[in-house]
Parts: C-alpha cells; structure tokens; sequence
C-alpha cells in the first residue's frame, strides 16, 4: 500500500478525477479525499468540492444497499420484485432481472432455503386465488369511476378520415387465413419434411397477403401519417445528447419525451399490420404539447420534430385545422424535419387537403 | 422449483400506461402536468398508475410475507387507494408524487399488518393518524425507502445500470459494485493492471452517476 503522504500529495494534485471516482475508491483513498478537502476550506472551490462530496457520498450508500443485496441470504428481499417486475409487460423488462431470477431460482434449487420456497409456493397460490377472483380492471373500475372496459375510443385511418374529409376508398377485406390442403405423399420422409415446410410456408404466405392487405389499406398520405419509430424517438435523444438540449429548454424536453410516450402508446398494431390509435392518449398527447408549446420562449419555434410529431397527431385526430400551421412552420426549417414536412404537404396537396376547410 | 403466477389482469390494466410502473419521473411530470390543467384523461392516467402501482406494490408484499388471505388484498388495496385519493389534495410536492404513493402505501401496509395482529403500538397509532399524507412532510427522506419492497427495485436498477455499461465494464463493475472486491482482487482476476482498473473503474463511476435508474433512486438517498 503507498503511503499516506504519498497518495495526500496525488489527490491533491488530481483532485477532480478522485471526486468523479470517489464512490470506486478504497476506504483509505475516500479518508484521504475527504481529509484533503477538510484541510482546505480556505480553497476558492471548498464549496463545490464539498458539494460533490456529499453527492457521491450519497451514491456510495446507495450502491453499497444495491450490491449487499446480491447476497444469496438476500434472495427472498429481492424475489417478490424480480419475480412480479418479470412477469409484467410493464416492466424494466431487461435481461438483468431474467438473469438474476434465474440466478435466484438456481440457486435456490441448490438447496437454500427449500422450505422457504414451499411458503412462497403457497404465498403464491394466494396470489392467483386473489387474482382469478376479481380482476384489476374490474376493481379499478369499481374504486376510481373511470371506464376502462368500454372498447377504447380508437382512431381507425381510413375510416374516420374518410367519412370527414373526403370519399376515399373503402375498407378492403383481409384476405382470410385459409389452410392449404396436404398434398398427397407416400415418403414418410418426405412427409415429415412436409408437416415442417407447409405451415412455414402458409405463415409466409398469410403475412405476405396481410401486408398487402394492410398497404392497401391505406392512402399515401394515411401511410405518412402512421407513426413511425422516429417520430417518438427524438425527444429522448436530445435529452440523452450532450449539447443537444440548452439548460432552460430540458423541463420542455422533459414534457417531449412524455408526449412522446403517448404517441408511441396510442399505436395499436400487430406485427405493423392495420394499425390504428387510441384516439384518448392521442389527445391528451396533443393536449401536453400545446402546453409545452406555450412554455417555450417567446419568438422560439418548437424543434421541427416536435412540429412533425404535433401534425401528425393532429391528422390522426382529424383535426386537419391544427395540422395545417405546425406543417406549414416545420416547412420553412432546414434538415430532415423540413423535407419530411414538404413532403407531406405535397401528399396533402395531391389529396386535395391543403384546403381544407 | 417452479413458480407459477398469473398476473394477466394487473398486467391488462397496466399496459394501458405509457409509462413503466417504476418510471418516477414521468409519474411525477404526468401529475404536475394533471394539477395545472386536469381534464378527465389526465385525472385517469393518475389513477390508473397509483391503482396498479398499489396492488403491485400489496402482491409484493403478499409474496414476501406469511399469513395473509385472499380476501384481504382487495380491501387493503382499497383502503390505500382511498388515502392517496384523500391525501393527495394536501401533498406539496407535486414532483414527488410517485415516492409519495410508495410512502403511504408503507405506512398503510404497516397499519394493515398491526390491526391484523390486534397490538396496536403508541408509534403505530400515532402512524395510523398522520399516515394520509402530513407524514411524507414530516419523515424524513431516508426513511422513505421500504427495504423490504424497493429492495428488489434498488437491485434491478444496478444489474440495469450495469447492464448499460460498455460490454468491457460489464466484468469490473460487477467485481466492484457488486461482489466488492478490492482493485488487486479485480486486477488479478482479469489480468489487467491496477491503473487500468482504476481507469475503468473511473469511467463506470462516471455513467453510473448519469444512469437515470440510479439517479431516480439517488433522489430517495439525498
């Protein structure tokens, strides 16, 4: 180990690298920093440094609770929460919490605590009774007067836009699932062989035709309207993007990236096919961004994507009124925003809606 | 050992969020954004959240601990539910409404557990009358944490801000955070040298203090 002295002198002279690395330190090097720091409150920086001390001292207590907990004698602290957060779709959802569930269950298969997991079986039993007796939803409905089982309010594209802003084409029938007939073999192997390729084959074939189905659908600019990956995604990024996201603007990216969630949420679609919206989250989507709108500063436009983002909402809500001006300002703008936005407009114009009313 | 359980309703209901059901800060930012101008979705996004938050929050509890009956976690669930709908016109701070659910829900499951057992402490009645929504003014901020309960979120939130790190911290920062092993130990056990531990370790000191799950949980800590 070197000596005090000696490591005093190197704190001293790196002092912002050992404050960024305190909570990874050894215990004599974290003494050595805090007592560095205690004997130069003289230091015109004395405050700041003391503030960073306290913040990673505060992140020691926390990750040395988090790492304590990865004793096996603390499995059944840990279990309730992996086990219930790995069987919630709402989830963290990462493969960390499978792999220390799996890690707990290995562990406990190993003999520790046998008995404790015949209370948990039976722990969990009570569970399901309770579960199977009332539902969430029913309960829910029941304490908060909310309606939840009512078929959501969505928003189907072809259908609604089409009985309001003009005659488009109908609703195309999906082409139904039909089962190929087996074709006569005499080869076992080839028969087998033949069980294996046909439903891979009719599974290609009915996706095939339902992703035909589904384009033609819709109008070329009901497909430019979907939401895509993209158009819920830039707010996160630009909070996550150093330099991206100026100090006073990270509340307003704050109320962004939420909006963001809504949108993405308000997608219904199964593998991408005929997708439609649920018209509440869209709303209230629309209804948040026009509050983060009014709380930008004055004569500061609204990022492109986030005009993008507002117009289509409000095409997908049929609120053709709202949609007009934010594509028209994101068109003015340079980038992909501004391209994607004349796009549209071109769309638009060739749908004979740039008119509307 | 296999555990069977069939959550298929709660996770329903929960999906109707666009939101995770840790996710704080975006609980919070949903209910600021309801108080300053509330219509009927906005009022129902809370009220989805803090129903499935409380009944996950009481099947946790139900799996941790022994004795309870079925019959009990629809009335507990209630209760609680009531006390953050009552509590919450008196709540302050608006920015920390997702800690404040998860404090009432401990206080109640405390006061759950001691009526069950027929004692009622003079701590525990004096829980019992401030626990719908003074106390989270009152109690201090460590003891918000219920260790029994975010215990396992606390864990998930390192294995995930592990997880995060570039493929080549996975090992050192496991080593380090997690089985506490000093930088000889971690140099000897991944032949590297002890100033590229320290780098290394360095820079996970440096994401983990951005990592949003750490840094949420931070919050309850300062």
């Amino acid at each position: 180990m070197r000596s005090k002295h000696k490591i005093y002198d190197h704190v001293g002279r790196n002092l912002d690298w050992f404050l960024d690395a305190y909570v990874g330190l050894d215990e004599y090097e974290k003494d050595v920093v805090q007592q560095y720091v205690q004997d130069n409150s003289d230091h015109a920086s004395y405050d700041q440094w003391v503030k960073r001390l306290i913040d990673a001292k505060v992140m020691e207590r926390l990750l040395n609770d988090a790492g304590a907990l990865a004793d096996s004698s603390r499995d059944i602290e840990t279990f309730p929460y992996t086990f219930l957060a790995s069987r919630l779709k709402n989830g963290p959802g990462t493969e960390s919490l499978d792999a220390e569930l799996h890690k707990i269950k290995r562990r406990r298969e190993r003999g520790a605590g046998a008995e404790e997991d015949e209370e948990i079986s039976k722990r969990l039993a009570i569970v399901n009774q309770v579960e199977a007796k009332k539902s969430a939803l029913e309960h829910f409905e029941s304490l908060s007067g909310h309606v939840v089982r009512e078929d959501p309010p969505e928003y189907k594209l072809v259908t609604s836009l089409g009985d309001r802003l003009r005659s488009g084409p109908g609703h195309r029938q999906v082409v139904p699932r039909d089962r190929a007939p087996q074709p006569p073999v005499s080869k076992r192997v080839r028969r087998v062989v033949g069980k294996i390729v046909q439903p891979i084959f009719v599974a290609v074939v009915v996706v095939s035709v339902l992703q035909v189905a589904s384009y033609l659908n819709d109008s070329p600019i009901d497909r430019r309207a979907h939401l895509k990956d993209a158009d819920v995604a830039w707010a996160e990024r630009g909070l996550a993007t150093r330099g991206f996201v100026r100090g006073s603007e990270i509340e307003i990216y704050e109320d962004y990236v939420l909006i963001s969630k809504y949108a993405s949420g308000a997608r219904k679609s199964v593998f991408g096919l005929f997708p439609s919206y649920h018209a509440d989250m869209l709303h209230q989507a629309k209804f948040l961004m026009d509050m983060a709108n009014q709380r930008l500063e004055k004569n500061t436009s609204p990022p492109g994507a986030a005009l993008i983002l507002y117009a289509k909402i409000s095409f997908l809500l049929g609120d053709i009124d709202s949609m007009i001006p934010a594509l028209k300002k994101a068109a003015t703008m340079d980038g992909p925003s501004g391209t994607e936005a004349r796009k549209i407009m071109i769309d638009l114009d060739e749908a004979n809606l740039m008119q509307y009313p | 050992m296999s555990y069977h359980l069939d959550l298929h309703s709660l996770d329903e209901l929960a999906l109707g969020l666009p939101f995770g059901l840790d996710a704080c800060a975006d609980v919070n930012t949903a209910y600021s954004a309801h108080l300053r101008s509330p219509t009927t979705e906005s009022a129902k996004l809370v009220d989805l959240w803090t129903y499935c938050f409380i009944r996950r929050y009481y099947l946790m509890k139900f799996i941790r601990e022994n004795g309870f009956q079925s019959c009990e976690l629809e009335s507990v669930v209630e209760q609680t539910y009531r006390k953050v709908e009552r509590g919450r016109k008196r709540l302050k701070q608006h920015n920390r409404y997702a800690q404040w659910v998860s404090v009432v829900c401990k206080n109640n499951f405390i006061n759950f557990v001691t009526r069950r057992s027929h004692v009622i402490t003079l701590d525990a009645t004096a829980m019992i009358s401030d626990s719908d929504g003074d106390l989270f003014e009152l109690m201090p901020e460590s003891e918000w944490v219920d260790p029994s309960v975010d215990a396992g979120m606390l864990y998930v939130a390192l294995a995930r801000a592990i997880e995060d790190l570039p493929q080549f911290l996975h090992h050192v920062a496991r080593m380090r955070f997690v089985e506490q092993l000093s930088y000889e130990e971690i140099g000897r056990l991944t032949g590297h040298s002890l100033a590229t531990v320290r780098a290394y370790i360095h820079k996970v000191c440096t994401r983990f203090r951005r990592d949003p799950g750490l840094r949420e949980f931070k919050s309850w800590y300062e």
